[in-house]
């Protein structure tokens, strides 16, 4: 199957994925427990208000039929306004998306060369001391979940030793990058243990594959051998699991940005949720989704390149 | 290391792991608060003034019975699922069930865990069934992976022709064959679930905001970082370490440790103060090659000039592949290796490998020496740029395109900017070919370069040999496939259990072998007796049959309108070039693939198509032997029991009379009992070819198909199995479809033959006529042995 062909199949697939997850998001966001109406009504809760604010909501039309309007207006583009702050939520989608972008940026510029690279030594001398320490600490660090890791950072670097700013609470990020460090350092934990492993055995694979070995016969040696002969085969599987890392980073990192007081899209997700603010939950999901979208359908065409053999629709 | 890394794993997950089951014995009463972020207490107090070493003992238990039940939750719903897609035959039942769980991963775990929390009232059991379902796509998709190759292979096949109990089907060959899967994947899986579990409390979903939790701890106690470090360290710590020891454990558990290889030894030195002149290119010398527990190579000299083809012809395992890697001077871990090898004037150890590019090597796959991701003209310029790194690009170019000619590949554009899995099993050969001339080898390997070829590629192999060996290029040609052998080689070396027994010109050698074991290698089949003059009845008929195979979305036509006909106790080959439906026909028969229309008759009783619908006589009266013998069988149950499923199964015997008629057919076909009471993979491949007759058998067939049954065999284990193919035919009167694009197999065993191309009979008739003087220019090409003498029939 060539490329083209292959490209447009996968692209219908995301359609129909992106498709499945809005009505997903719709019918939770049905249920979630608690009336909008009365949480904006607030302190005045008082029945004719409430039936007021409902109307104005459209909360009194069926289902279906809010799920029809908002399909349509999603697809112009119109994402609504905030129950809370009623500000529309494009705007407020953008302020935390810049946050959430930038540090998912930072995190794959650093990520992405480190883990290969480190991979690569490690399979360098298969069981050397360097393997066996990079697998060790990456099988330990793998484990650790975010907040854990994070709040044992500030602890020692942020408040014993003073050295970097415990929270990025307040502070403009790329005006004072120090603050992105330890967030930084707690991103990158998990994804450059999976993806320097996932590089490590593929190179080992590859090494003992009787391709390389052949072009070892014919006398290509030394780094042309590693870059070009062995890599591209052992890069198939990182590929996925970086479009996974990739998602993950995109989607908000809602516990890093919880401890470190970054304005992303986390915590924008997390305040939407506990406030019923139903329409920018909604839209919050429905970015996330296509985003996931988006950065599956690249990892696969990436992927297709790299093992042409497997191109099977799913 | 590796048990230091473990030891540090038991210790790091004993410490939570202890204080998340006696800490609450060991809490006692919660005493009275005092103010936040005191000093009280040996860790303090928390936000609201409780002692914080008392919440620590209380907090672990919370965490791990949540994500055990999770976990466990999560497998009881996601492995039967996983089994029910993977089993089911109906396309619409898999896809109902996957296609919601992709889109359930394609979805962030944190954000569906935000979600469902939302909605579903908080408390630990809404926690265990949040984390058990984010957890349950992956469960599922793994289980239905490992399940879909054995719920549909071969040994299910098997199985099923014998209509084998439910209970050993599913919990017996599927439930064995997935569990270590299972369980290598289960400690991620708890890991992951823990992960979650710590999550969510940090969070605040799923539980009381002051509830004693690890997790909650760091969070609520965040505030008094400053003040009180501990109360927030020491639970993050316990967290930390819950989780690393875990997957310290589980790691270790994930690596069964490999049998150790002994230290790959020095190879010899090479001592050659001068260099002697040799006329001889290759100069072998008491090769040897002995593992720990065997001599695989033992004392094997012989010496080959540039420009001569030297075949190597010796059963399976009789030392061909190691002989090959000694000159290409590569180490096979655990062999030790003497004697002397000089190529081209130089020692070839495995210190000191020939020259780059002076020794090409055609592996048996040869798909598997192209780089799979990359388009075959770039490589072949690397290769060309490489070994002339100061020609301009349109001499490198000019040098490519020659190469391709001297093997007869195209040299366009189109055909460079190819992948090599887009090309035919042929051109990859010619292809690697090509990568060895362009590095200017002088010697060239080909390791079986005619297994499972038919007989036009057969041909033009063997022509592709004898061109290179004109360009002064000497080949070294490793094969069991006599008549290549025949047309190519100049010296013949035999080998017979790492000995070299005969080697000499291959005239002498075939026309007067010496040796027992030679001869025994170039014996032609005994000519089979005459079959009965006398009219038979057709056994087995099949008519206008029609089948297609689903290839993604669309259907593919492999079979149209075959029509044949089979009187017991005669034989039937089907053959064509591969890829000609003749195994698809050979299922339908048997009902292992429904045909699209026609119907296939056993005694002028029509069958119905589908396996599952026939009566259990009709199973028992047509049996099939599969191409893989080794794929056929069971791997966790010893033979000899899955040779008596037939006759317990079909037959109404009862388990003992079923075993003794076992041992019967087993000592028929000549495997012994304490063989045959062991498990498939401690029995040799010629060993499992005769066990899975034995078992076609067992259920007193009337119809026997054979499926390429004797293909990569050696010729003396395929020699027996057609001896007693044959011998079985006449005893018993069956009736026999062999499958083959073997000449040899077809003119020992068939009375008629069936030639089909592209789906469609060509031709057909009986096999004397076919053999020998056939019409059909596909059938001349594929039967004939001299396909060129035979353009005009013969006289009689």
């Amino acid at each position: 199957m060539s490329l083209p062909r292959y490209a447009a199949g996968r692209l219908l697939l995301g359609l129909g994925q992106v498709a499945g997850i809005t009505t997903i998001v719709f019918v939770l966001t049905e249920a979630l427990p608690g009336d909008a109406a009365v949480v904006i009504a607030g302190d005045h809760p008082d029945p004719a208000r409430i039936a007021a604010i409902r109307a104005q909501l459209d909360l009194d039309q069926p289902a279906w039929q809010r799920y029809l309007d908002w399909l349509t207006d999603l697809i112009r583009g119109d994402l609504g306004v905030s129950l809370i702050s009623q500000r529309p939520i494009v705007e407020r989608l953008a302020d935390s998306a810049a946050a959430t972008l930038l540090l998912a940026t930072v995190t794959l510029l650093v990520l992405v060369p480190l883990a290969v690279a480190l991979g690569m030594l490690a399979a360098r001398r298969e069981g050397g001391r360097l393997d066996r320490a990079v697998s060790a600490v990456s099988v330990a660090l793998y484990a650790v979940p975010e907040f854990a890791l994070a709040i044992l950072l500030i602890a020692v670097f942020g408040v014993r030793l003073g050295w970097l700013p415990p929270t990025a609470f307040g502070a403009e990020l790329l005006a004072r990058p120090a603050v992105l460090v330890l967030p930084l350092l707690v991103l990158l934990a998990r994804p450059i243990c999976t993806i320097s492993r996932l590089t490590r055995a593929g190179m080992l694979d590859a090494l003992r594959g009787e391709h390389v070995r052949h072009a070892r016969r014919l006398g290509i040696t030394g780094s042309r051998l590693w870059l070009r002969h062995a890599l591209p085969g052992a890069l198939a599987p990182v590929v996925q699991q970086l479009a996974r890392t990739t998602d993950w980073l995109l989607g908000g990192v809602i516990v890093v940005e919880a401890v470190f007081v970054i304005p992303g899209l986390g915590t924008a997700l997390v305040d939407a949720v506990s406030t019923r603010d139903i329409p920018t939950v909604q839209a919050l999901c429905v970015l996330v989704a296509v985003t996931t979208v988006v950065v599956n359908l690249a990892a696969d065409l990436v992927a297709f390149r790299l093992a042409p053999r497997i191109g099977v629709v799913r | 290391m590796r048990r230091l890394r473990t030891l540090t794993g038991v210790v790091l997950l004993a410490v939570p792991l202890v204080l998340a089951v006696i800490g609450p014995l060991l809490a006692g009463e919660p005493g009275d608060r005092t103010f936040p972020f005191a000093d009280d207490g040996l860790l303090g107090t928390d936000f609201v003034g409780r002692d914080v070493a008392q919440q620590v003992l209380l907090g672990g238990r919370s965490v791990v019975v949540v994500a055990v039940s999770a976990t466990l939750l999560a497998y009881l719903l996601g492995v039967p699922a996983g089994l029910l897609a993977a089993a089911t035959r109906r396309r619409w039942v898999d896809e109902l069930l996957m296609r919601p769980l992709d889109l359930a991963l394609a979805v962030p775990s944190l954000l569906l865990l935000i979600l469902l929390a939302a909605t579903a009232p908080p408390g630990p059991l809404t926690l265990v069934g949040i984390v058990a379902l984010i957890g349950l796509p992956e469960i599922t998709r793994i289980t239905r992976a490992a399940a879909l190759p054995l719920a549909h292979g071969p040994a299910m096949e098997a199985m099923r022709l014998y209509r084998e109990t439910w209970w050993r089907r599913g919990p017996g060959y599927v439930g064995t064959g997935i569990r270590r899967v299972l369980l290598a994947d289960a400690g991620v899986r708890f890991i992951g679930a823990i992960y979650l579990v710590a999550t969510a409390s940090f969070l605040g979903i799923g539980v009381a905001p002051d509830a004693a939790d690890w997790a909650v701890m760091v969070d609520r106690n965040r505030t008094g970082l400053f003040l009180r470090p501990w109360s927030v360290a020491v639970p993050a710590a316990l967290i930390i370490c819950l989780a690393v020891g875990l997957n310290l454990v589980t790691d270790r558990m994930l690596h069964t440790p490999a049998p150790r290889c002994p230290a790959p030894p020095n190879a010899p030195a090479a001592i050659s103060s001068r260099t002697p002149v040799h006329s001889a290119l290759l100069q072998v010398r008491e090769l040897a090659a002995t593992t720990v527990e065997r001599t695989l190579v033992d004392g094997v000299s012989f010496s080959l000039r540039a420009g001569e083809i030297l075949a190597v012809i010796g059963a399976s395992g009789s030392g061909k592949t190691t002989t090959a890697r000694a000159l290409l001077g590569e180490a096979t871990p655990g062999v030790t290796r003497t004697g002397t090898i000089t190529l081209a004037g130089r020692p070839v150890t495995t210190t000191s490998p020939p020259g780059p590019g002076t020794v090409g090597y055609v592996p048996q796959q040869p798909g598997a020496a192209l780089h799979p991701v990359r388009r075959i003209g770039a490589v072949l310029h690397e290769i060309a740029r490489h070994q002339a790194p100061d020609d301009g690009r349109s001499a490198r170019r000019r040098t490519v395109a020659a190469t391709l000619e001297r093997v007869s590949l195209p040299t366009d554009r189109r055909f460079l900017r190819r992948f090599p899995h887009q090309l035919s099993g042929g051109q990859q050969q010619r292809l690697v070919i090509a990568h060895a001339l362009l590095a200017h080898a002088v010697l060239l390997i080909a390791d079986e370069p005619t297994t499972g070829q038919d007989a036009l590629t057969r041909d033009a192999v063997a022509r592709e040999l004898t061109k290179l060996a004109c360009d002064g290029i000497a080949v070294i040609l490793l094969s069991h496939d006599l008549h290549l052998v025949r047309t190519v080689a100049d010296q013949i070396l035999v080998l017979h259990r790492g000995a070299a027994v005969e080697s000499g010109p291959a005239a002498d050698v075939l026309a007067v072998p010496r040796h027992r074991h030679t001869r025994q290698l170039l014996a032609t089949p005994p000519a089979r007796p005459p079959a009965s003059a006398h009219p038979d009845r057709p056994l087995l008929r099949v008519t206008n049959l029609s089948a297609a195979h689903r290839d993604g979305r669309r259907h593919r036509d492999v079979l149209h309108d075959v029509s044949l006909t089979v009187p017991a106790g005669r034989c039937l080959a089907v053959v064509g070039r591969s890829g000609s439906g003749k195994t698809t026909l050979a299922r339908c028969i048997a009902g292992l693939h429904p045909a699209r229309t026609g119907q296939v008759f056993l005694a002028e009783h029509r069958l119905a198509a589908y396996l599952d619908r026939r009566r259990r006589h009709e199973l028992g009266a047509i049996q099939y032997v599969f191409q893989d013998a080794r794929a056929s069988f069971n791997p966790y149950r010893p033979v000899l029991d899955q040779v008596a499923g037939p006759a317990r199964r079909l037959r109404d015997a009862t388990p003992e009379q079923a075993r003794h008629a076992a041992r019967h057919l087993l000592d028929r076909v000549g495997l012994a009992e304490h063989t045959a009471t062991r498990q498939p993979d401690r029995l040799s491949g010629g060993e499992l070819h005769r066990a899975a007759l034995a078992r076609a058998l067992a259920s007193e067939p009337r119809v026997l198909i054979c499926d390429e049954t004797t293909a990569g065999l050696d010729r003396i284990t395929r020699h027996g199995i057609l001896t007693l193919l044959d011998g079985l035919r006449r005893d018993l009167q069956l009736a026999v479809v062999v499958i083959s694009h073997d000449r040899d197999v077809v003119a020992h065993l068939a009375d008629h033959i069936v030639v089909l191309d592209d789906g469609t009979v060509v031709d057909s008739g009986p096999a004397d006529d076919l053999l020998n003087h056939a019409h059909h220019p596909l059938t001349r090409a594929l039967l004939h042995t001299d396909p060129a003498a035979a353009t005009a029939p013969s006289n009689p």
